[in-house]
């Protein structure tokens, strides 16, 4: 296996101004304190507005596709996943998080935890938070949410707390950074799984989720 | 670069103008993407600010390249991937499937790469007796088809939808003769199904990278289909093959692409998946891969820093400057005879391979500007393109009469006495030779076969200046 990486390195040094250790160091810095970027204004505007983040989380989430439920509290959740599991007429096989929310649906269909290994139907899934610019889901690998669950089943329920919503992406960097390692995947996951490479026209669930159901609990909405 | 065949561009061009179907499919582009892209700038007054940021934080980037080489190197092996950097298309090419022998592989899915059609990877891994499979869309009807992409984004956008149901019906033989496939839900499915048995057979998962993360070794992929999740999750070894300017600083740096990306790319504020992954599944995980390893191309890119042409490696492949191309709006990817094509395409062909089989795409241009005004990454993509014109007629690659015509005009443009009096001397013949329009003029038969030349009339600029410095 031929590695060049000592004559690649070399090449960009030859043509760099000031030292290697100075670049290094330029880096270093550079990457320990980013200048601020612009954010989008409208979420500290809806904010200000007298909007929760939820509700703008929820308002964007929709436009991309995806169905939101508000459940008033985490006890609201169980009957609100109940619900959308017989409005929808889904049915099993169920691969859901291992986590006490996502839990409700337990009786209704051959329910495993989990990776998916590809014949499930519906997945329930626990977000570790949610953007409110983007609308997104961030869904991070781990012994109870494994990612394979995110993408194999036809439909994705994924169950996240009004308090884990969180402004935009930066938000969200600092929990990672905070973590005490990285997880192997994290998910933004914004509307269900779509294409438009066939003549440009938009269709939904390609090879991911053909359908996304978003739960959000506590706010007492 | 694979298979460049960039000198028939006028040729590739005539027929594609002449071709129906393609046209149809074209006009996709403009209602699409065009108008997509900018009800997203409408509504981001930040616009302006993110371009700004995104350009400077690529400039960082490549500023001090070898330091955010060496760190995500670092931090990406310290997470369970190992990353090897590859001088040349044949090493990468020969690096992957070195990985794939050493997994006993025969099923590789592939996610949506353009650097690996640039090192022309697909047929390599055939040859070496492996199955690759592309799983995008697009990909996989192109792949079926045997075409090469004719779009960044939308590598099938040429074909039509009974042109993807034909070549369902030739690949997929297992399947009853008398399905039917005549809508876009059926086509849907049915690409569907035949993936979904691949995507979990696969032996080696290959996908791209939109950005590489210094800061944390992770990658990001952007899709809409979430195939790259799938690709990158189920084998039990996934590489990522990215070329070396997809390395950003920081996760905030991310960010801003991100914000850039979507909108610039599709029109969408977000892509439906954004994907951060970095090595092996940690312990407790039960799924993602066990073997991660990335594979990071230079193939020219390092030879064009700290050229003019340093500025194209901010390119985030978002395709706003192929859908805005008036050129390419009507002449399709194909023309091109080239991997990237468009007004990015154009420059970054020449710029990482050689300038003389390409010669002819810097003038595959009108010089509107549309691209420039829309690069998320402020690429000044039509002084690139003229610069490249500029070499061309410096080492001689362009026509005998092209040369001779500008030689004769620099003689006059340097003796403005007889400049004055050959331009009295052409505009009297002109006026001479035609009543208000020209058939056809020497030298000029590229413009006159196509349309009329309008004759001069009244006196010239510098006649018209005098006149109105008398007043």
């Amino acid at each position: 296996m031929s590695d060049d990486r000592a004559a690649v390195l070399a090449a960009i040094a030859r043509s760099r101004s000031g030292t290697a250790e100075a670049r290094a160091e330029a880096a270093a810095r550079r990457i320990a304190r980013p200048p601020a970027a612009p954010r989008l204004g409208f979420v500290a505007q809806a904010v200000a507005e007298g909007r929760t983040l939820a509700d703008v989380f929820a308002e964007v989430a929709a436009r991309a596709g995806a169905t939101v439920h508000r459940a008033a509290t985490a006890a609201d959740v169980a009957p609100t996943l109940r619900r959308i599991w017989v409005e929808r007429r889904l049915e099993g096989p169920l691969v859901r998080a291992d986590d006490p929310l996502c839990a409700a649906c337990d009786d209704l269909a051959d329910t495993r935890t989990g990776p998916a290994v590809g014949d499930e139907k519906v997945g329930i899934a626990r977000a570790a938070a949610a953007l409110a610019e983007t609308g997104s889901l961030v869904l991070v690998s781990d012994a109870a949410t494994p990612t394979t669950a995110n993408f194999l089943p036809e439909t994705h329920v994924v169950v996240v707390a009004a308090a884990e919503v969180v402004p935009a992406f930066e938000d969200f960097w600092t929990d990672l950074r905070a973590r005490p390692a990285l997880p192997r995947t994290v998910n933004l996951v914004t509307g269900p799984s779509r294409t438009g490479d066939i003549e440009l026209t938009l269709q939904i669930g390609v090879h991911g989720p053909r359908a996304l159901h978003v739960v959000v609990f506590g706010d007492g909405r | 670069m694979t298979l460049l065949k960039s000198l028939e561009f006028a040729a590739n061009a005539r027929a594609a103008i002449a071709d129906p179907k393609l046209q149809a499919a074209l006009v996709n582009i403009r209602t699409m993407f065009q108008s997509g892209r900018a009800r997203q700038v409408a509504a981001t007054p930040e616009f302006e600010d993110l371009r700004e940021a995104g350009a400077a934080l690529k400039r960082e980037t490549l500023a001090n390249l070898d330091a955010y080489v060496a760190r995500f190197v670092a931090e990406a092996e310290a997470r369970g991937a190992q990353v090897h950097i590859c001088a040349d298309a044949r090493s990468a090419r020969e690096t992957i499937a070195a990985i794939c022998r050493a997994q006993g592989a025969k099923l590789v899915t592939k996610g949506k790469s353009m650097v690996t059609e640039e090192i022309g990877l697909n047929p390599y891994l055939v040859e070496q007796g492996f199955t690759p499979v592309e799983t995008d869309l697009g990909e996989y009807i192109i792949q079926l088809r045997n075409e090469p992409p004719s779009h960044i984004i939308a590598p099938a956008v040429h074909v039509k939808k009974e042109q993807v149901a034909e070549t369902f019906r030739a690949a997929h033989g297992n399947r009853p003769a008398d399905r039917d496939l005549s809508t876009h839900d059926a086509l849907l499915a049915e690409a569907r199904a035949e993936l979904r048995a691949r995507f979990l057979a696969a032996d080696v998962g290959i996908t791209g990278a939109n950005m590489l993360v210094a800061e944390t070794g992770q990658m990001v992929l952007v899709t809409n289909e979430g195939n790259g999740d799938l690709t990158q999750t189920l084998p039990k070894c996934h590489v990522v093959v990215a070329s070396i300017e997809k390395l950003v600083p920081n996760l905030d740096d991310a960010a801003t692409v991100l914000r850039l990306l979507g909108r610039s790319a599709t029109g969408q504020h977000a892509s439906s998946y954004t994907t951060l992954s970095v090595g092996t599944r940690r312990p407790g995980e039960t799924d993602g891969p066990e073997v991660a390893h990335v594979v990071l191309v230079d193939n020219g890119r390092t030879a064009m820093l700290g050229t003019p042409f340093e500025e194209m490696l901010r390119c985030i492949r978002c395709g706003a400057c192929i859908n805005h191309c008036p050129v390419f709006v009507n002449v399709g990817g194909h023309a091109y005879g080239a991997v990237y094509v468009g007004p990015m395409g154009s420059v970054l062909t020449p710029s990482l391979g050689d300038l003389d089989p390409a010669r002819y795409l810097p003038h595959a241009c009108t010089m509107c500007g549309r691209c420039a005004e829309v690069c998320p990454m402020k690429i000044p993509l039509p002084d690139l393109l003229r610069r490249l014109r500029f070499e061309t007629h410096e080492r001689k690659l362009t026509s005998r009469v092209s040369r001779a015509g500008l030689a004769a005009w620099t003689f006059l443009a340097e003796r403005p006495r007889l400049m004055r009096a050959a331009a009295r001397l052409g505009g009297w013949a002109m006026r001479l030779s035609g009543k208000g329009a020209l058939r056809r003029w020497p030298l000029a038969g590229e413009w006159t076969r196509a349309r009329d030349l309008p004759a001069p009339e009244g006196g010239g600029f510098v006649a018209r200046a005098n006149a109105n410095r008398g007043d």
